[in-house]
């Protein structure tokens, strides 16, 4: 029997007839090389069932849930991304839409000119009646109301900023997630 | 699977997070294992078992009752890691790893463990040279003692790649084993030469 016939016997662990083990004990006290081959791999099979299994670090769950929690926050990040970049496509081909229809890019440009000078006009427009407007109240507003009003103006910037600023920690905190 | 895990299957199905954490604290251990084992360094299975059971929860529905719940586990692990080990075989060897890696597990005390972690860590370094497939095979056969019918439902392959990989991985252990032999009487001969 050849010596390849021996080898699968030894490392393919087959269910062998009595007469093959025989066959097999006989070869293996003759031929050194699958005898190597056989002590090896009985070895190494030992070895494996010796190992200890790994087991983590404790807290393990604990950690899940708060890897969980990430992900969650990273899937929300990510549709309100594609949700974005969506907005973004419909925008695109709308002005695309719009440029075909009116003709020429150069009506287009100039359309958006047109639109962005009347915003313009209008927005100082306005301000100047709100200062007219209040150039002709009465002049007898007490000073005390005065100073309120002033008040509340500050409260407001000072909203305003702290809701910026938090926005802005929110969005670092985001990234933290992303890069992690 | 016990009635509880049936239970918290079901509540965690229903989108009840904390029901799934019951799960991941029955099966961290056979995950951990696997990861390990497939990986060899202990914050990459961290990592991979979080991602198994992230992927898990996340696919709860595409779960087959009728396949038992580790294997189904296990079979998430066993993928995740070999796409990993392709990766990192695909990517430059990152020096820092290289540290990370020799300066892995601090050895507690007790004797006991130090003779378990000296087998442990000799059959890590014998896993480590093979390849992510033939491994995940190996290890599925002798540490998990899946057969080879379950480690083909386990990694969808085929029953004859199951065979010969299993074959490869074998003769990879036991050409390891007899190359590590060879060595240490090597050293034992160069010692002896040494103190007399
Ligand atoms: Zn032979």
């Amino acid at each position: 029997m050849n010596h390849k016939q021996f080898e699968s016997w030894i490392l393919d662990e087959h269910k062998l007839s009595d007469s093959q083990k025989a066959d097999l004990l006989i070869h293996l006290a003759a031929c050194p090389k699958c005898s190597q081959l056989d002590t090896g791999w009985q070895a190494s099979r030992k070895l494996m069932k010796q190992a200890a299994a790994k087991t983590p670090e404790p807290g393990f769950s604990v950690r899940w849930q708060a890897f969980a929690e990430k992900k969650c926050q990273m899937k929300v990040i990510r549709r309100q991304r594609v949700s974005i970049f969506m907005a973004l496509v419909v925008v695109f081909f709308l002005s695309l839409t719009y440029m075909v229809a009116s003709g020429s890019f150069l009506h287009m440009l100039a359309d958006i000119f047109t639109s962005a000078t009347t915003l313009l006009f209008n927005m100082t427009k306005g301000l100047s009646s709100f200062g007219y407007w209040i150039g002709h109240m009465p002049v007898v507003v007490p000073l005390a109301v005065g100073f309120i009003f002033f008040g509340l103006i500050n409260a407001f910037i000072l909203v305003g900023l702290f809701t910026l600023w938090n926005i802005r920690q929110r969005k670092l905190q985001t990234d933290e997630i992303k890069t992690d | 699977m016990t009635n509880i895990e049936a239970e918290c299957l079901t509540l965690a199905l229903q989108g009840n997070q904390d029901a799934f954490t019951q799960i991941v604290d029955t099966y961290q251990n056979p995950v951990y294992n696997l990861c390990y084992r497939m990986l060899g360094n202990p914050q990459a299975a961290e990592d991979a078992a979080q991602e198994t059971f992230w992927r898990a929860y996340s696919n709860l529905k595409r779960y087959d009752p009728e396949r038992p719940f580790a294997t189904w586990l296990l079979s998430i692990a066993a993928h995740h890691c070999i796409d990993q080990q392709r990766r990192k075989r695909l990517m430059t060897v990152d020096l820092d790893e290289i540290i990370e890696f020799s300066a892995e597990d601090p050895a507690p005390n007790p004797e006991k463990v130090i003779v378990e972690s000296e087998f442990s860590e000799e059959i890590q370094r014998q896993l480590n040279g093979l390849n992510e497939n033939d491994r995940a095979v190996l290890i599925l056969r002798y540490f998990y003692e899946l057969s080879e019918e379950e480690i083909c439902q386990t990694l969808q392959i085929s029953k004859s790649a199951v065979k010969s990989r299993l074959h490869r991985a074998r003769q990879h252990m036991t050409d390891q084993w007899t190359t590590s032999q060879e060595s240490q009487a090597t050293e034992r001969r160069q010692h002896e030469s040494q103190t007399i």
